[in-house]
């Protein structure tokens, strides 16, 4: 389980969160939804320390952590508990996909080198990548380098694997295979929590979907509820731009 | 005449004992200055308390001293202390075999800690943001990401600049004839003080200079295409035209 409560975070003058409270329970897959500057990947990126908040607290599983005076301690502490797939993949480029695996295990987490292989192959195979484990970033291709990256993320068996847009570097040929893992993942019941814009995604796999705006959960709920029967202005508004008017059911 | 081929091969005889001192000049200040520059440059790039605002405010001062000034004031700042120590306890042989070369050495290898620090810098500089963030989304500590991945990839980049950053220390060394050490420079100039040949010196120094410079930046094409080879696997094909 995870939880935000009372999230603050401003770039300057510029307001990103305004006290966000959000809990996503275990196994759920939660997607987060909302136009752009809304404060999405900010607060993704806050869950894992990539941005300090200014204020706020994060309960992960037993610990708790307060964003005001978070030791480094705790902030690697927190950070070993979650994972994180990104928009350009952030693939290690010195290593091969069989080490960019590992290095969270052996680096990070003193696995030993024979234990976080076995762990990393297993990884790259449900990623559906067995034939290329030697291979190096710059060799793959873009939905090649995502997978690496889930598979990097699921290798370390996180409380909570954060998704920041995984498909919008993705030319439309290669979303396709991305989610489809993705699918794989959620099926696995690891908590997930998802910034994306496939629709198509959140309506059939998630089980929770937060609207954001302007730096505020303007209203969460089910996928049913959120997609059909929608309660707040903004998110009719916004559904109404970005699906399809469908007049007639099948 | 006014040139006379002879002198020059007379010069360059003399001159080419002395490659090991314009090496020693050279390479050590180099290797110090990975090591040192290196870690100002990451104290810099992590922003470690008070050393990283006394680098800001040193380095860029520093940077715009020549390398002559250097070699001079620490002439004054090593020597004259260590005559009057010497005097005073009448050490006066050992003051009669200390190496200029020393001198020498020192003022180089600041000089060097000073341009490979911003060497350094540039590399890590263009090692992207994601990079660190993927580090730190797997759980390493930022010590971790930078020895397993930041410096790795900083590599391939800085070695160029590095190979460019020795050749001007061998070519900067020749100034130590200034406080009397004995290089190729001043070797080669030591034929021309019996015979006044001076240009012919002059161009059998050049000629040396030239040759070792050459060796310098094919031995750090060797290296660059090394490195990028074997941690990056970029294809033959490619390896001077991608970085990254």
């Amino acid at each position: 389980m995870i939880e935000l409560r009372n999230v603050h975070k401003a770039f300057g003058q510029n307001e990103v969160l305004k006290g966000i409270n959000l809990k996503v329970n275990k196994g759920e897959v939660a997607v987060i939804l909302g136009p752009s500057g809304s404060g999405k990947t900010t607060l993704l990126r806050c869950i894992n320390f990539l941005e300090t908040a200014d204020d706020g607290e994060l309960i992960i599983g037993d610990s708790k952590v307060n964003f005001r005076n978070a030791a480094r301690k705790e902030i690697l502490a927190v950070r070993r508990r979650t994972a994180m797939v990104f928009q350009n993949y952030n693939l290690f480029n010195n290593m091969n996909a069989l080490e960019n695996v590992m290095e969270g295990l052996v680096t990070g987490r003193k696995f030993p080198i024979e234990k976080a292989r076995e762990i990393a192959s297993q990884a790259l195979d449900k990623v559906g990548l067995k034939d290329k484990y030697n291979a190096y970033p710059l060799q793959l291709s873009g939905g090649q380098q995502q997978r690496v990256g889930i598979a990097r993320a699921i290798a370390l068996n996180p409380d909570v694997i954060l998704f920041d847009e995984p498909t919008s570097a993705l030319d439309p040929e290669l979303v396709g295979e991305v989610l489809a893992v993705m699918q794989a993942v959620a099926k696995e019941g690891i908590t997930m929590i998802v910034v994306t814009h496939e629709m198509s995604f959140a309506m059939d796999i998630a089980q929770h979907i937060i609207f954001m705006d302007g730096g505020n959960i303007v209203e969460e709920g089910t996928p049913k509820e959120i997609f059909t029967n929608p309660k707040e202005n903004r998110t009719k508004q916004f559904l109404e731009r970005i699906l399809p008017r469908w007049n007639y059911t099948i | 005449m006014i040139f006379d081929f002879q002198y020059v091969v007379t010069s360059f005889t003399t001159a080419i004992h002395y490659i090991p001192a314009t090496l020693a000049l050279s390479l050590i200040p180099l290797f110090l200055g990975i090591i040192f520059g290196t870690m100002i440059a990451v104290c810099r790039r992590f922003r470690i308390k008070f050393v990283a605002p006394l680098a800001d405010i040193a380095i860029p001062v520093m940077k715009g001293i020549p390398l002559v000034l250097y070699l001079f004031i620490m002439n004054f700042l090593i020597f004259k202390p260590f005559d009057m120590l010497a005097q005073y306890y009448a050490w006066a042989d050992i003051i009669r075999y200390m190496d200029k070369l020393y001198i020498g050495i020192i003022a180089i290898s600041i000089y060097a800690i000073v341009i490979i620090s911003e060497t350094m810098r540039s590399a890590l500089m263009s090692v992207g943001k994601g990079q660190y963030e993927a580090c730190y989304s797997v759980g390493l500590t930022r010590w971790q990401a930078l020895w397993r991945v930041i410096l790795p990839q900083s590599l391939p980049v800085a070695i160029p600049v590095l190979g460019n950053n020795l050749i001007g220390l061998i070519k900067g060394s020749s100034v130590v004839y200034l406080i009397t050490v004995l290089d190729v420079m001043n070797g080669a100039l030591t034929t021309a003080q019996i015979n006044y040949r001076f240009l012919e010196a002059y161009i059998a120094a050049a000629f040396i200079y030239w040759g070792i410079c050459l060796l310098t930046e094919w031995l750090f094409t060797v290296w660059e295409n090394h490195t990028k080879k074997y941690q990056m696997r970029i294809d033959k094909h490619n390896l001077r035209k991608e970085v990254l």
